[in-house]
């Protein structure tokens, strides 16, 4: 219907906790095209966050839980498809960028290590590769 | 050199594969082709072996430099170079030791209740010529320097042979508990709401099952073979191994560097593996030396009440031996007493000396 690469419709993504019902993402939509850039801008706890977790359906449940829209990604739409067509999707065509490296990073492990780790994840590349791969992204 | 390194232990899990494979290789040709090369425990030993040297030593032998902050981080506990020299010391004597004392099987009832090098005993001695039974004094030889017990085995080879008994025994049956331990406290802090409720259910039931009854019970129904003693003592002795694990999971779980995983497509096995288990680690290493003690205590107890393996001389059967003979020959009891003591002390002073050198927490 139309060229967007990423089309959001409706999308709510609610909090059930012991104390109500939190309306975290509520209706949200939204679409991007190729080669577009496009900025979430809003105060803290606005909901950005629970938006690009829903999108890669990283949010935990319980006590989270996406109601209600539609995901539509190259004509799929990530709501509906398995565990592990998400995983093929997740960091190889939609990664997430964390806010605080030092806690976004795995304490025992180089930081290399886990740059390869994934680009071997998704590039099946042997780990040699992998890691010159990686640190040829650092450079 | 990083990158050689790395290189090499990309290659180490092959390695592992390989060795562990050849082991049951060799292991089922022994079974079934050739009579005993080498008996079942030696088995469960190579594999120990192989696990320490490939997960433990090598990881520490590349990373020198970290080897050196632990090292320097250890050192600074003085009671825990004790307990580090007197494991070692036991290492080596169970190792090498049974090649030079004597069969600690062998019965002499000419040498009976020797006691050791610079003590002497009045002991009352029956006499072949007069037939009668005369009050002698009797001197320690060095040809038995710990002694003899009443049947006039050798002391020392009976220790030494105990030592390797309780050093199997102890790290065997904890490496089992660990690797149990650990898993289950992971995957069930991991995957959380009803797997953790019935994973952390049966912990607790194990738990509250009386250890050592259930020892009893698994020894009684598949037998006294050493073996078997060291599966009923690790597959119990995993619960405490668990909760802890658990509970350090479940905070690492909540960490942003799991969420940042998964969002870049890693599977639940490989973030359980990869990124919790690692993490965890440190504090698994601590645990297992804490609780070889107990370990080795728990076996000398059941070979204490007679349901060790009869076939193995350990320091529980030789215990048993000697508080029988308490008033004529006290170091039967006393020398394996000893031995325990300061191997249980030993690990110990070892665990804390770890524990203060892994915890990044403790200001030593």
């Amino acid at each position: 219907m139309n060229n967007n690469l990423l089309e959001i419709k409706k999308l709510k993504t609610y909090f059930f906790t012991a104390k109500g019902v939190v309306k975290a993402v509520d209706g949200v939509s939204f679409g991007l095209r190729q080669g577009e850039n496009l900025c979430l801008v809003g105060e803290t706890g606005c909901g950005k966050t629970a938006t690009a977790l829903s999108i890669l359906r990283l949010i935990d449940s319980p006590p989270g839980r996406i109601v209600g829209g539609e995901i539509w990604y190259h004509g799929e739409d990530l709501l509906k498809c398995s565990t592990k067509r998400l995983r093929r999707i997740r960091g190889n065509r939609i990664a997430m960028i964390f806010q605080d490296p030092q806690f976004s990073l795995n304490p025992v492990f180089t930081v290399g290590d886990q740059i390869a780790e994934h680009i071997k994840l998704h590039l099946k590349l042997d780990p040699e590769q992998a890691m010159e791969r990686s640190l040829y992204l650092m450079e | 050199m990083e990158r050689i390194s790395r290189k090499v232990g990309g290659m180490r899990n092959f390695v592992f594969i390989g060795l562990v494979m050849a082991l049951v290789f060799v292991f089922l040709l022994d079974l079934y082709l050739v009579a005993q090369i080498l008996e079942l425990m030696g088995y469960f030993y190579l594999f120990f072996v192989i696990v320490i040297v490939l997960y433990g030593i090598y990881p520490l032998y590349v990373n020198r430099r970290l080897t050196k902050y632990y090292w320097d981080r250890t050192k600074r506990h003085r009671l825990s170079i004790f307990g580090l020299g007197f494991v070692i010391f036991l290492v080596v004597t169970a190792l090498i030791g049974p090649f030079f004392t004597q069969d600690p099987t062998r019965v002499n009832f000419q040498e009976k209740n020797l006691p050791p090098v610079n003590f002497s005993m009045q002991q009352s001695v029956y006499d072949l010529k007069t037939g009668q039974f005369i009050t002698r004094e009797t001197p320690g030889a060095w040809q038995h320097p710990l002694g003899t017990d009443d049947k006039g085995r050798d002391m020392l080879a009976m220790l030494v042979s105990g030592a390797r008994i309780s050093l199997q025994v102890g790290l065997l049956a904890t490496l089992l508990a660990i690797l149990i331990g650990t898993i289950m406290g992971v995957v069930s802090a991991y995957l959380g709401g009803m797997a953790d409720m019935a994973l952390m259910r049966f912990t607790d039931i194990m738990m509250t099952f009386p250890f050592f009854i259930l020892l009893v019970f698994i020894v009684f129904l598949f037998g006294q073979h050493l073996a078997f003693i060291i599966l009923a003592i690790g597959l119990t002795g995993w619960t405490g191994t668990a909760r802890l694990v658990r509970s350090e999971a479940l905070s690492l779980r909540t960490r942003e560097f799991i969420m940042a995983s998964k969002s870049l497509g890693a599977s639940d096995t490989r973030i359980i593996f990869r990124h919790l288990i690692p993490n965890v680690l440190s504090s698994v290493i601590v645990i297992a030396t804490l609780s070889i003690p107990g370990i080795i205590l728990a076996e000398a107890a059941l070979s204490f009440i007679g349901l060790g393996d009869p076939t193995v001389t350990s320091w529980g059967m030789v215990l048993n031996a000697g508080q029988r003979s308490l008033d004529t020959a006290w170091w039967v009891a006393v020398e394996p007493g000893i031995m325990l003591f300061l191997t249980v002390l030993a690990f110990n002073f070892l665990g804390d000396g770890i524990r203060d050198a892994f915890d990044p927490r403790s200001q030593v």
